[in-house]
């Protein structure tokens, strides 16, 4: 067996570097959405209202209940189709369709945005209820404790968390192969099947994941001390 | 007619009552101290005053002002009353001067500079200054605690209340917290006191009140409590601690 691992470089190289541009615009802008919906689902989880927090507990179980592929389909496939149908019955004629890295950025925002704001909220609740008391005792209203008090310390000691869950967005960028965004996975597939460099092409993908990947989770790492010696 | 009246409060968490007719009355400038054993109400009755916890019952009279019944203006009366806790509650993420500064320039509008100066003076007298810039987890107790008194000393209240200050601390850093204590009730702060430090009480009080079972059971000078208590309870309590 003979490998070309040096021409695979060359010619995979550049497209993969593209590649790597449009994964880390869908992974900062995704995570970005992410996190304002998760800081909200997690204060509408905290509500007293019970309608609110009911409609929130099913929908973040949906989300979590199925897969975050699925999701991608559902909303590059189905939503626009539902749009398009619930106006054509009223008599407009749309024809509404997402760009695939747009529906990537709405799929990443829901889907992590569930998951991270089980991260806030349990992190909200174990911040030290002295502190909601010393802030009242002050004469800071509820609200005012809420985003002074309680969740700046909550949102500091959920950050090693979301570090974990950006590493993993990076990885899950490859699921958005299946709805055609040039990112890495789909440009290797195309590559290898036009070249058969089968072996040569998934195996520098593998190296350029683990080449954005590892030096982040050292990055997250290092944060995580540095806010342990802090306080 | 007193600063705060209390009158026939009461406080029931669920089926437990926890005050039960509760009436006490604070002038101007007086120190009065709550004493009585753990679960007796003492606690719940200082948290009412200002309102971390709802009264069921009763009326709580703040300058001729029915209290429980202000709503969101709550915010403003508690501007007036400054409280400290039992476990300090200081701000983790803010260093010292930052946690006296941030109430006054966020709710009195004081400006960053005239904050700064007040809360440095504050500093001085709890005998901190050297500590402005110092986090709070670097500080022992006693020195959170009289950090957090001159973070609620930056309100300028008309009444400060003390939930147990001392009973956080090692017993060798008791000594600065009640030094400072004493300092405000000789500079003419009315305060209200729940307290195990019986000596405290006696050399500082106005007036001691001794709770049991969520009931005001005597309230007279430290010398009359301390040497002639009139009730039996107060008796066998006063036996026990001292």
């Amino acid at each position: 067996m003979e490998f070309h691992f040096d021409r695979a470089l060359r010619t995979l190289g550049p497209s993969l570097l593209n590649g790597v541009g449009i994964v880390v615009y869908i992974t900062i802008v995704g995570f970005l959405f992410a996190l304002i919906a998760a800081l909200l689902l997690a204060i509408g989880k905290l509500s007293k209202n019970k309608i609110l927090t009911g409609v929130l507990s099913v929908f973040i179980e949906i989300i979590r209940g199925t897969p975050l592929l699925v999701q991608f389909f559902y909303i590059y496939y189905v939503i626009p189709m539902l749009i398009n149908g619930i106006a054509a019955t009223m008599g407009y004629d749309i024809n509404v369709q997402f760009k695939a890295a747009t529906c990537g950025i709405i799929g990443f925002a829901i889907n992590y945005g569930c998951y991270m704001s089980e991260v806030i909220r349990s992190a909200i609740v174990s911040i030290d209820p002295g502190q909601r008391e010393a802030g009242l005792a002050l004469g800071f209203s509820e609200t005012q404790v809420l985003f002074r008090f309680i969740i700046p310390p909550a949102l500091r000691n959920s950050i090693p968390v979301f570090g974990n869950y950006l590493v993993m967005m990076i990885k899950d960028t490859s699921l958005l192969a299946m709805i055609a965004v040039q990112e890495l996975l789909l440009r290797t597939k195309t590559y290898a099947s036009q070249t058969f460099l089968t072996v040569e092409a998934y195996t520098i993908l593998a190296i350029v994941y683990l080449i954005i990947s590892l030096p982040l989770s050292q990055l997250c790492k290092i944060i995580e001390r540095r806010l342990k010696r802090v306080r | 007619m007193g600063m705060l009246e209390i009158k026939k409060l009461s406080k029931s968490f669920g089926d437990l009552e926890v005050l039960r007719d509760v009436n006490i009355s604070v002038e101007k400038g007086e120190v009065v101290v709550i004493i009585g054993p753990s679960g007796s109400g003492k606690s719940t009755m200082l948290r009412c005053i200002n309102l971390l916890e709802h009264p069921t019952g009763g009326e709580i009279l703040y300058q001729d002002q029915d209290i429980t019944k202000l709503g969101k203006q709550v915010t403003e009366y508690r501007k007036h009353v400054g409280m400290v806790f039992q476990r300090f509650n200081l701000f983790p993420l803010k260093n010292v001067l930052e946690n006296i500064m941030y109430a006054p320039i966020h709710l009195n509008k004081l400006s960053k500079e005239t904050a700064k100066e007040q809360a440095m003076e504050l500093l001085r007298k709890v005998g901190l200054e050297t500590k402005a810039d110092a986090y709070p987890s670097s500080l022992s107790g006693g020195q959170q605690q009289r950090v957090a008194i001159a973070r609620a000393l930056a309100m300028q209240p008309d009444m400060l209340l003390f939930d147990e200050p001392t009973s956080a601390l090692d017993p060798e850093l008791v000594g600065d917290v009640l030094e400072v204590m004493k300092q405000l009730a000789n500079e003419g702060m009315t305060m209200v006191v729940v307290t195990h430090e019986m000596g405290f009480a006696k050399e500082v009080a106005d007036r001691v009140i001794f709770m049991d079972g969520g009931y005001v059971v005597e309230s007279d000078t430290p010398a009359e409590i301390f040497t002639n208590p009139k009730n039996d309870r107060t008796r066998a309590f006063l036996a026990r601690v001292l």
